[in-house]
């Protein structure tokens, strides 16, 4: 049950200053690391060598 | 963001009844830490201040190198796993500093407290240095700095009471030298 709680609890905190953190920057937009690496590892995936003819 | 989830998760997968309620209620007889419960406060919302207005208005840290925020996610990662490995051995992890003789408190170990004293702190270390790179921005670095030398004081703060009033703690500190880091602190 504490355990429960404490989940619950720290869950509900990281929200709300995921939540402040938007109000401050003024935008839901902010860039986040997972996001560059995905297209990091989609921008070298791409460029694979082309063919010479 | 996704990270302080997955973390908060695994805490709680891997903490017992005993240790959540201790965190959540602690007993009796709790040192108090004005200095450090209120530089820390100060210390995070800063950083969260810093990071919103960097990322989303003032875009101080533009082209922050990739790599870098990489490299930050991975200490976070090592910073959130040792945590969890301390949480793992150590049945009296108390969010205050306190002797917690009505649970007959004894001195934790094994695992990472074989190799350092306070591998908790340690793990907030290496996330504090690393929290700024995740997000890449380079002004959020600094408050964080803030924190780890907080943390150090309310080590030095925690290891006095544990000397005066843990049974064994100075035989342990004996055989284990190093606080945060070995054969530096």
């Amino acid at each position: 049950m504490m355990r429960l709680v404490t989940f619950v609890a720290g869950t509900a905190f990281l929200v709300l200053a995921g939540a402040a953190m938007f109000l401050i920057a003024g935008t839901p937009n902010l860039p986040s690391v997972w996001l560059r690496l995905a297209r990091q590892s989609w921008r070298c995936a791409c460029s694979s060598p082309r063919r010479a003819w | 963001m996704a990270l302080r989830v997955l973390f908060t998760a695994a805490c709680v997968v891997t903490m017992s009844e005993e240790v959540a309620r201790e965190r959540l209620k602690p007993g009796p007889g709790a040192r108090p830490e004005p200095v450090y419960n209120a530089g820390a406060t100060v210390a995070w919302i800063a950083h969260v201040l810093i990071v919103s207005l960097d990322l989303g208005r003032f875009h101080w840290s533009a082209g922050f190198p990739l790599w870098l925020q990489a490299v930050g996610v991975i200490v976070m990662l090592a910073g959130l796993g040792l945590v969890v490995w301390a949480l793992r051995h150590n049945e009296y992890l108390s969010a205050r500093i306190r002797i917690q003789g009505e649970r007959g408190q004894r001195v934790a170990t094994t695992g990472p407290y074989a190799l350092i004293r306070h591998p908790n702190y340690a793990g907030g270390v290496l996330m504090g240095l690393s929290s700024g790179l995740v997000f890449g921005s380079w002004p959020a670095i600094v408050p964080m700095l803030l924190w780890i030398g907080l943390l150090a004081y309310r080590t030095r703060n925690e290891e006095r009471v544990l000397f005066a009033g843990l049974a064994g703690y100075s035989e342990y500190a004996g055989r284990v030298r190093y606080r945060f880091l070995p054969g530096v602190w």
